[in-house]
């Protein structure tokens, strides 16, 4: 499983840096004499409704759902460890204050608070991402919380103190490396999640705009012709799916 | 005929084999002393042979019955019933969220028998049974949990009780306590123990034959006190002159009059209502070594970490003369467990080197050579430096942790239960490194410790605490000789005495 995991995260971050090389057939403008072919040889994900090769479309797609999910998580990262740190080594009224502040994000389910940031920032996919972002600070500033209050209490930061050190360079020497482990296994966890919500966006038509292949628009796109093209939703969910389970599983190895 | 009989039995963890082959026999009624080092396979070996631990190759017998070979279910019928544990720590062995009789209760239950918990209760020398039947663990005291783990162990009357390391986790009064309970009820029972202990005290005082362990074999085994007087391997030998002892070497005595480098006075510490420190005062002269002794809960650690400022005092002043506005620089803490006080991510030269970034002393290269400097000192070998602190061993580790305390060049060491943590052959190679440094650098220490063959070996005054309070001071020589606090006495007289 692991290196199945591994595999299918390479092969999809290949697909984004170098989509020529998987798909040969051109994403945006198809044969309408091709049009509605199920998988084949020549199409091996089959055509749309205008003659566009699917499989082309979900490779050069790749580019736009990961470069979303990797602006998301980056922001989601950031901020949110940023305050988990704030919280839990300064303490006291701060920390109360943050981590109140972070439960009230947790108590909003996360595509309406994604949905919120939108409507504040506009549609576009780089807005999306941010929008998915924000709703995982909370997640972030909250584990890293904990992680600090755990590595404070250790021997070694107060020998840290002890041996003459002051608050900063404690906390950056010492704390932050040691609490760092769980957050970046829920970074990789996050990575999945945010693909997954970036092409929920998507296939509510908040993210990128046709005819741009985002796998949220794709599946979106192929639901006019569910009942006679069943391979226009089900192949770009099944590519989401994988990739998301796969990082799921990273997530859980790096733990 | 032997209770029981090991027939070169092997065990494995996973593909490496950690116990090689090793053979001996348990008659009915005797206690058996298993010692040796951490990693010697003394406690593998113990769950071996109740069955938590598969044996890899060999034969246990019990009355001539093969249990090695016996599956999950044949052993429940074993467990309990013809061998019981008494395991290691009191603290985390009992249920948190069930009562002390039902507890009890569960042992007979499990094995369909009738039993009383309270006689049981009783008999372990537990005040109040019916009141402790209904208290959760938390409301007891280390000593009394281990009693009703005694309790458990003893509950279906079994030929063989396995104690591991039962007192390891309590004080030295306690300690005694619970192992005279444990031999009135092998007296009373005629129950075979099989005890393992890293504490050759323990193990002197208290079996009638030892078994001395070393990496997974048998180094020398025998009646227990023929071992102790003519050991025949050369391991045995160095235990035997490594374990600090209370008699034997001369003590060592106060150099005369100097400055004083701590002044402690009428210091109080409260933690809420309760009165951690109360008003203690002492006095350390310079280059000497202080011991404050207690049991857990004494208030000895409180008072060091408000000596170096790591807690506030509710009441009183500590005074070190000499501590300039860098009070970082004058003193410094040893702790006691050297596996937490490493950051696990720093390379063994940043660790010795961070309070020289601290204090900005030198630049890099002149920082580079202290370091190398430093660790040569302590007596550890260059190519550590490179090496993070889960490469080392115990003993190593401590010798970094004094390194880097040395760093500054402080006056005023620390010391919290800097070698209880340590076997007695790496405990008594760091007290000879901090006598040497003692001896060259002219520090001073304060040495806090429950172990009083260690206080004796190494301090030329001692406090001995008692509830918050001091109940005596004097020099070691002095105090070990003509105590004149009762609680004192009961402390000396509790420590295992090795017969000489």
């Amino acid at each position: 499983m692991k290196v199945l995991s591994w595999a299918v995260v390479a092969l999809v971050l290949l697909w984004a840096l170098l989509p020529g090389l998987f798909a040969g057939q051109d994403p945006l403008n198809g044969v309408p004499a091709d049009k509605l072919q199920p998988p084949s040889v020549a199409h091996w994900f089959g055509t749309d409704a205008v003659g566009r090769d699917l499989f082309a479309r979900v490779v050069h797609g790749s580019v736009h759902s990961l470069s979303g999910a990797a602006v998301a998580v980056g922001v989601g990262l950031v901020a949110g460890t940023l305050l988990g740190l704030l919280a839990g080594s300064a303490g006291g009224v701060l920390d109360a204050a943050v981590m109140r502040f972070a439960d009230v994000l947790l108590a909003v389910p996360g595509l309406l608070l994604a949905l919120v940031v939108i409507i504040l920032l506009g549609p576009g996919t780089v807005n999306v991402a941010i929008a998915v972002g924000v709703g995982s600070i909370a997640a972030f500033a909250r584990v890293t919380r904990a992680e600090v209050v755990k590595t404070r209490r250790s021997d070694y930061v107060e020998a840290a103190f002890g041996s003459g050190g002051g608050f900063a360079s404690v906390l950056w020497r010492h704390i932050l490396p040691n609490s760092f482990g769980p957050v970046i296994a829920l970074a990789a966890l996050q990575f999945g999640v945010a693909i997954l919500a970036i092409s929920t966006l998507g296939f509510l038509g908040y993210g990128a705009e046709p005819p741009t292949p985002e796998w949220g628009l794709l599946i979106s796109e192929g639901r006019n012709y569910l009942a006679t093209s069943w391979w226009l939703t089900t192949l770009p969910g099944l590519v989401v799916v994988a990739v998301v389970l796969a990082a799921g599983r990273l997530a859980k190895e790096i733990r | 005929m032997s209770l029981l009989q090991v027939r070169d039995l092997k065990i494995q963890y996973g593909r490496r084999e950690v116990v090689h082959g090793i053979s001996f026999d348990l008659d009915p009624g005797e206690v058996l002393a298993v010692v040796g080092e951490s990693g010697s396979g003394k406690t593998t070996t113990a769950n071996a042979l109740i069955g938590l631990h598969p044996a890899s190759g060999g034969r246990i017998l019990l009355d001539g019955a093969d249990i090695a070979g016996y599956g999950e279910k044949a052993w429940r019928s074993v467990r309990g019933t013809q061998i019981g544990l008494i395991p290691q720590d009191p603290i985390t062995s009992l249920n948190p969220v069930k009562t002390i009789g039902a507890q009890l209760g569960e042992v007979f239950h499990l094995h369909k028998r009738k039993g009383e918990v309270l006689d049981l209760l009783e008999r372990v020398g537990l005040s109040d049974p019916e009141l402790r039947a209904k208290q959760y663990p938390h409301q007891l005291s280390g000593g009394m949990r281990q009693r009703v783990l005694i309790a458990a162990a003893i509950a279906l009357k079994p030929r063989l009780i396995i104690a591991d390391e039962p007192t390891s986790a309590l004080d030295v009064t306690v300690q005694r306590r619970i192992l005279d309970l444990i031999d009135d009820l092998r007296q009373e029972y005629g129950t075979a123990v099989l005890l393992v202990t890293h504490d050759l005290g323990v193990a002197a005082g208290r079996s009638d034959r030892l078994v001395v362990m070393k990496d997974g074999r048998i180094e020398e085994q025998g009646p227990t006190p023929a071992v102790l007087a003519e050991p025949r391997a050369a391991y045995t030998a160095r235990l035997l002159a490594d374990a600090p002892a209370l008699s034997g070497r001369d003590f060592r005595e106060e150099p005369a009059a100097g400055p004083a480098a701590i002044v402690v006075t009428d210091l109080v510490k409260e933690f809420g209502r309760v009165r951690a420190v109360d008003g203690v005062s002492f006095e350390v002269r310079r280059g000497t070594t202080h011991a404050l002794v207690g049991e857990s809960g004494s208030g000895k650690t409180t008072t060091a970490r408000m000596i170096v400022r790591f807690e506030k005092p509710t009441g009183g002043t500590v005074e070190l003369p000499g501590a300039g506005p860098d009070f970082r620089r004058h003193v410094q803490l040893v702790h006691q467990n050297p596996y937490s006080s490493l950051d696990p991510r720093q390379r063994i030269a940043d660790i010795v080197e961070e309070p020289l970034r601290n204090f900005r002393l030198g630049d890099r290269a002149a920082r580079r050579t202290r370091v190398k400097e430093l660790v040569e000192r302590v007596a550890l070998p260059a190519d550590v430096l490179t090496r993070r602190p889960r490469e080392l061993s115990g003993g190593q580790r401590q010798r970094v942790a004094i390194a880097r305390a040395l760093a500054v060049g402080p006056q005023v060491l620390v010391l919290d239960e800097a070698v209880s943590a340590l076997d007695v052959s790496v405990q008594a190679q760091i007290l000879d490194l901090l006598a040497e440094l003692q001896r060259d650098l002219g520090l001073t220490y304060l040495f806090i410790t429950h172990d009083l063959a260690v206080v004796r070996q190494i301090s030329h005054t001692v406090s001995v605490m008692n509830k918050g309070r001091i109940v005596e001071f004097g020099t070691t020589s002095r105090v070990f000789q003509d105590p004149q606090d009762d609680y004192t006495r009961e402390l000396l007289a509790a420590v295992p005495v090795r017969a000489a």
